[in-house]
């Protein structure tokens, strides 16, 4: 059976067909929220930005033009929210220590799985502890590839390498010898 | 001293690298300290920044989405604003058109003949009060 393309489903959106938003959804869900997740540090916060880009991506699809990236449109309107959030609460929001071990609850139980998530949220702790341009960089090239990066922060590809190459170098320095190659 | 490479060791690091060009990057790896520790700080970000469950997406009412709808592009700018505009030039247009009807009633006269119209007024009177007071000292007289 032949696989519905992503502008196959954006063409059904915009022509009525609002439920087929739904395959959007489930392709991007995931990468998304987990995005807005770490962006944030907050479960509520992230639960509502994700609920609003959503909608307002929905609802802005009409003026969407097919040419462009939908993942890299996406992303952008996810980060556009992130810093409404941070700009409204900036007086109100305190960021954490270390909430990695909050928002992500281990399964794991062998000694060696507990040493091993020890040791991710830690660096994950370190990645959170980067200044906001550096994080924001490391976190983007998670979830899209350095094109659609260069398309949500409007530069060129190449600036995008030089942020991601900076942010790298700050987090190997910021890790220190115990995970040193 | 920085490697060259940096922004091939990322490239490839992220599985961006053209074909073309990975044979060589990965012949300059075998002997390039600091494009190797890119690649092993990239593989450690990656690794901690482990995929979440997204919640369920509410999706939000049929209508709620075309009433939102019409508040975007240039349709939905004139939908939303049309009936505003309409109030707007109705009222201007009122208090347009009484502003001409009061100034066409207003009689069009210089200060000089308005001047000269209070003078024939106050004459008037003048000639009145003389009148009167010259009627007095008769009747008085007669007295």
């Amino acid at each position: 059976m032949k696989e519905i393309t992503e502008q196959e489903i954006i063409k059904t959106v915009k022509s009525g067909n609002v439920e087929a938003f739904g395959l959007l959804v489930e392709k991007y869900k995931e990468s998304l929220y987990s995005f807005i997740l770490y962006s944030t540090r907050n479960e509520a916060a992230a639960q509502d930005i994700y609920q609003d880009t959503l909608v307002k991506v929905l609802t802005q699809l009409k003026n969407y033009r097919e040419e462009g990236n939908f993942k890299a449109w996406l992303f952008t309107v996810a980060r556009n929210k992130v810093t409404d959030y941070f700009r409204a609460n900036s007086k109100t929001v305190s960021l954490p220590e270390d909430t990695s071990a909050d928002i992500f609850p281990s399964k794991e139980n062998t000694e060696k799985d507990v040493s091993s998530k020890i040791a991710l949220d830690h660096i994950l702790a370190e990645i959170e502890a980067l200044p906001e341009k550096d994080r924001e960089i490391i976190l983007l090239r998670q979830y899209l590839s350095f094109k659609e990066i260069a398309e949500v922060l409007d530069c060129p590809l190449g600036t995008a390498l030089a942020r991601l190459n900076r942010a790298i170098k700050k987090l190997q320095k910021n890790l220190g010898e115990e995970y040193a190659l | 001293m920085p490697c060259n490479q940096e922004n091939n060791a990322l490239l490839y690091a992220y599985g961006e690298l053209e074909d073309s060009e990975t044979a060589a990057f990965v012949e300059h790896l075998k002997n390039c300290k600091e494009c190797q520790k890119i690649l092993h700080t990239c593989a450690l970000a990656t690794a901690s920044l482990r995929p979440h469950k997204a919640p369920e997406f509410v999706m939000p009412a049929q209508d709620t989405v075309n009433e939102k709808e019409q508040n975007y592009g240039f349709l939905g700018f004139f939908k939303r604003w049309a009936y505003p505009a309409l109030v707007f030039g109705a009222f201007a247009l009122i208090l347009g058109f009484t502003a001409f009807e009061f100034n066409a009633k207003k009689p069009t006269a210089s200060i000089q003949q308005e001047i000269t119209w209070d003078l024939d007024e106050i004459d008037a009177d003048l000639t009145d009060l003389e009148t009167e007071v010259s009627e007095m000292f008769q009747y008085m007289q007669e007295i």
